[in-house]
């Protein structure tokens, strides 16, 4: 006689395994993912052996990411954005000076209060590996006239092995 | 007493939703995912204090080492007593790599086609050959004691890794003394108008 099945007695899968498994990853996607630092900019930046590792542990780097379009931002806030190419001449940089300005007021009067300590302000500057050059050029040129920039860090990728 | 039986001892926990709740914010963290990247820097001296300022094209270093990347594969043949520009071909991925008026070779853009990047750091190394060879034997007009410094002299369209990849090859052969050309484009029209606000009165 065939043996008749309780209609209660299902078969339950267990799912701790599963659960643990997906633990796992949440802490492992958790653990790789980069979302704390809204400085960066995801750009394609060239590589360079002879760079030096850049752990954007300074709070006072001020970082100036220049995307592949030209376009600057600080921040994730836009601050420049390139003029069309049919007309080049019309192009609008005065954010970006503003900040410079601010940057060295910042800088006298804190020299002006006889401060020991001068915060220097460093700048670094990241931008796509096809970047037009002029864009960059212009950052720093504005940083060395208004800002009084003397030196500046230009983003690049480690080389693997260095 | 009447004996609870086992199965009413120990209640059924409801994982469905926590299970949810989990796969949720799998799928989150796998799409905003982007690895940490190893990035660094190579730091460069700008002039102090002095912004683009027209003297520094019209004074140049008389013995300065110009390395000279001409986007477009423009040949721009430089001259310092004419300022001559000749122009030939012109290819938007193309940059042409000249030491003074050496010409070493074409560098091209890796954004679309990374098999470039090989022949790239042929060239540069070869620009960082030929340069260092200038610059050994090149003193400075300014302090015959020192060496002088590399100026490199890009395009506008000039795309961001070739200039990094010029510097890195000079920082490799232990020249630290890099200048870049200023663009009068942006020397001339940005500016807030308030010049000398910030001299420091001695």
């Amino acid at each position: 006689m065939p043996k008749v099945r309780n209609p209660d007695d299902v078969d339950t899968m267990n799912m701790t395994p599963m659960i643990d498994v997906t633990f796992q990853l949440i802490i492992f996607f958790m653990l790789v993912t980069d979302m704390a630092n809204q400085q960066l900019e995801r750009l394609r930046l060239p590589a360079a052996s002879k760079a030096i590792k850049e752990k954007f542990a300074d709070e006072t780097l001020m970082v100036l990411n220049v995307t592949e379009k030209g376009v600057v931002k600080i921040q994730g806030k836009t601050y420049f954005t390139p003029p069309s190419k049919d007309r080049p001449e019309e192009y609008d940089a005065k954010r970006l000076e503003d900040v410079f300005i601010g940057r060295r007021q910042d800088k006298r009067y804190q020299e002006l209060a006889g401060k020991d300590d001068i915060v220097k302000y460093p700048l670094l500057i990241r931008a796509d590996r096809s970047t037009e050059w002029q864009w960059v050029q212009m950052i720093m040129q504005i940083a060395t006239k208004e800002g009084g920039v003397t030196r500046v860090q230009m983003g690049a990728m480690q080389e693997e092995g260095k | 007493m009447p004996k609870i039986p086992e199965e009413e001892k120990r209640p059924d926990l409801n994982m469905t939703p926590m299970i949810d709740i989990v796969f949720q914010l799998l799928i989150f963290f796998m799409l905003s995912m982007h690895f940490k990247e190893v990035e660094g820097k190579l730091i460069t001296t700008l002039p102090k204090d002095k912004g683009l300022q027209s003297s520094s094209v019209l004074q140049p270093e008389l013995q300065e080492v110009r390395v000279i990347l001409c986007a477009g594969g423009d040949v721009r043949m430089h001259s310092q007593n004419k300022g001559e520009h000749e122009r030939v071909d012109k290819d938007p991925t193309v940059c042409k790599a000249m030491v003074e008026k050496i010409d070493v070779g074409d560098l091209h853009k890796t954004s679309k086609d990374e098999s470039k990047i090989a022949p790239n750091r042929a060239i540069y190394k070869q620009i960082g050959a030929k340069t260092k060879e200038l610059y050994d034997m090149t003193p400075s007009s300014r302090d015959p004691s020192k060496r002088s410094p590399i100026i490199i002299d890009a395009d506008s369209e000039t795309p961001y890794e070739h200039i990094i990849g010029v510097i890195n090859v000079l920082k490799e052969v232990d020249i630290e003394n890099i200048e870049f050309a200023g663009n009068p484009r942006f020397g001339t029209t940005y500016g807030s108008g308030q010049k000398d606000q910030f001299n420091r009165k001695k």
